[in-house]
């Protein structure tokens, strides 16, 4: 179902280009409606019990059309795990593949709605919506951002931003159409994924000179694992962004029911960065995750990061705690994480 | 201490020039005077479309917000009022709003760039020193040293501009 949701994207891009010559207008306009970027990251693990392990994680580009219309396009398309090196195994190419992360057409409504169709990042809390490498201060993702609700969701979302008075209401609203997924690996699947966020900017006013932002989100989904007979899930969470002077403080709590009152479980992660000197910040995190047929982790996290330049960091982490998840192993990590 | 004598010292200091100026500054947020270009912003939305939550008019024509560069000072006073933190702790959010395809303002160097762009771009709103007003552009809101505000304040233009 997804290919078809490709082919359908691919095709009208295709078309309109063709189309595009008909018009009375200059065809180079439309193209300059296309901006092309990306991300990429490479992480040295040296976990606990397993091998020192050198990864390029993803080489990422990223498309979007906009030509002052109504309607935008925006497309993902990831080279994730190009390739790996251990002392072992050598040079390995063999976990690649290709991840069309996002894919879709936002059309604009009224000033305060828009109309997003395609494959998008699930709206739940901030991690999911913000997860590439030079957006966050550490190489490990929180577990409660991975193990707990699908990442993506393919489907239509109305989002928008309502001002009122010194603050802002940001709403994402969203179900699933299309249930198959990509290849995503490592990760729990999930379908019929439907929920809303609500996020309030500026919550505290600030007016210091110090100030920065302040926003709180309260997300809620439901969703049915994608194995037969799978259970499911309604998941609440809230999360918070709070940056004061020179403290970044963050955080998401999510609780999950399974159908017929049992316990689906949690996970909370809370996070700090403190600037130091020179573009340096300390980062601390402490997170915990429960979940019924799974093992508890309760982690700590302790690290630097640099800012090398404004898209470019390069952190140095040690994970300690309990619970042993392959994608986040425990032990140091150092990464180099660049947009572009 | 008394505060004359802060002053003093701030004078010999070479610092109350500059401190002055952030006092009285009024900042004009400005669109176009051309009505085919013109926009309407309520100062609630103002803080919306610069860190561009909002993107469109209640027409459906995309905004065009533009800023000063990071360094300069008339800007780093806009971005205090208005969107409560300087550009430099803004570096983080702009890099997360390019990772969904979002572009930060456009940027211009100086207030007769800003002027300009304005004037003549569609959908455009900007910002410069409401002592500098020409009839290039219309000033919807005003940015003083508390609040955003719809109706002129007493302007004292033989202050040092920025």
């Amino acid at each position: 179902m997804f290919t078809i949701l490709l082919r359908c994207a691919v095709s009208v891009i295709s078309l309109c280009m063709m189309c595009k010559p008909l018009l009375a207008e200059d065809d180079s306009s439309f193209l300059q409606g296309f901006r092309v970027g990306g991300y990429t990251s490479v992480d040295l693990h040296v976990p606990r019990t397993e091998p020192t392990r050198l990864n390029w994680n993803e080489l990422s580009m990223i498309v979007t059309w906009d030509k002052n219309t109504r309607i935008k396009f925006f497309g993902e398309l990831d080279l994730e795990d190009p390739a790996s090196y251990t002392h072992r195994q050598g040079l390995d190419f063999r976990e690649a593949y290709i991840n069309p992360e996002r894919l879709y057409f936002d059309l604009n409504i009224n000033e305060n709605a828009n109309l997003r169709l395609g494959r998008f990042l699930t709206p739940l809390g901030r991690w999911n919506q913000l997860h590439a490498s030079p957006l966050v201060w550490t190489a490990s993702r929180p577990l409660a951002t991975t193990e707990l609700f699908p990442s993506f969701t393919s489907g239509v979302q109305l989002f928008g931003n309502l001002p009122f008075s010194e603050r802002s209401l940001d709403y994402q609203v969203y179900s699933a159409t299309m249930n198959a997924q990509p290849e995503s690996r490592g990760e729990t699947e999930y379908k019929d994924a439907r929920g809303a966020r609500i996020a309030l900017n500026n919550v505290f006013n600030f007016t210091d000179e110090n100030a920065g932002l302040n926003t709180i989100g309260l997300n809620y989904s439901s969703y049915r694992e994608e194995q037969p007979g799978g259970p499911k899930y309604r998941l609440l969470g809230l999360d918070f962004l709070l940056e004061f002077n020179r403290w970044e403080l963050s955080g998401e709590t999510y609780t999950r029911k399974a159908e017929h009152g049992r316990i689906g479980g949690s996970g909370s992660y809370l996070q700090s960065a403190f600037f130091i000197k020179s573009d340096w910040y300390w980062i601390t995190r402490l997170e915990s995750l429960h979940q019924p047929a799974a093992p508890n982790a309760e982690r700590w996290v302790l690290g630097v990061t640099k800012r090398l330049k404004p898209n470019q960091l390069l952190k140095f982490e040690i994970v300690g705690g309990n619970g042993e998840y392959e994608d986040v192993p425990r032990g140091f990590a150092t990464s180099f994480a660049m947009m572009y | 201490m008394s505060v004359d004598w802060i002053k003093v010292w701030l004078m010999l200091a070479g610092l109350l020039p500059a401190l002055t100026m952030a006092d009285d500054t009024v900042i004009a947020v400005i669109v176009s005077a051309q009505p085919n270009f013109s926009v309407s912003v309520a100062a609630s939305e103002l803080a919306p479309v610069y860190w561009r939550k909002k993107l469109y008019d209640n027409r459906g024509k995309p905004l065009h917000p533009a800023n000063l560069s990071t360094d300069h000072p008339l800007r780093l006073h806009f971005s205090q009022q208005v969107l409560h933190s300087s550009p430099r702790s803004q570096v983080g959010y702009w890099n997360e709003l390019y990772f969904h395809g979002v572009q930060p303002p456009f940027t211009v160097e100086s207030q007769e760039a800003m002027i300009r762009y304005v004037a003549y771009t569609e959908s455009a709103i900007g910002y410069i020193d409401a002592c500098k007003l020409d009839e290039r552009v219309h000033p919807v809101l005003w940015v003083t040293a508390t609040r955003v505000v719809s109706e002129p304040p007493n302007l004292r233009c033989n202050a040092a501009p920025l």
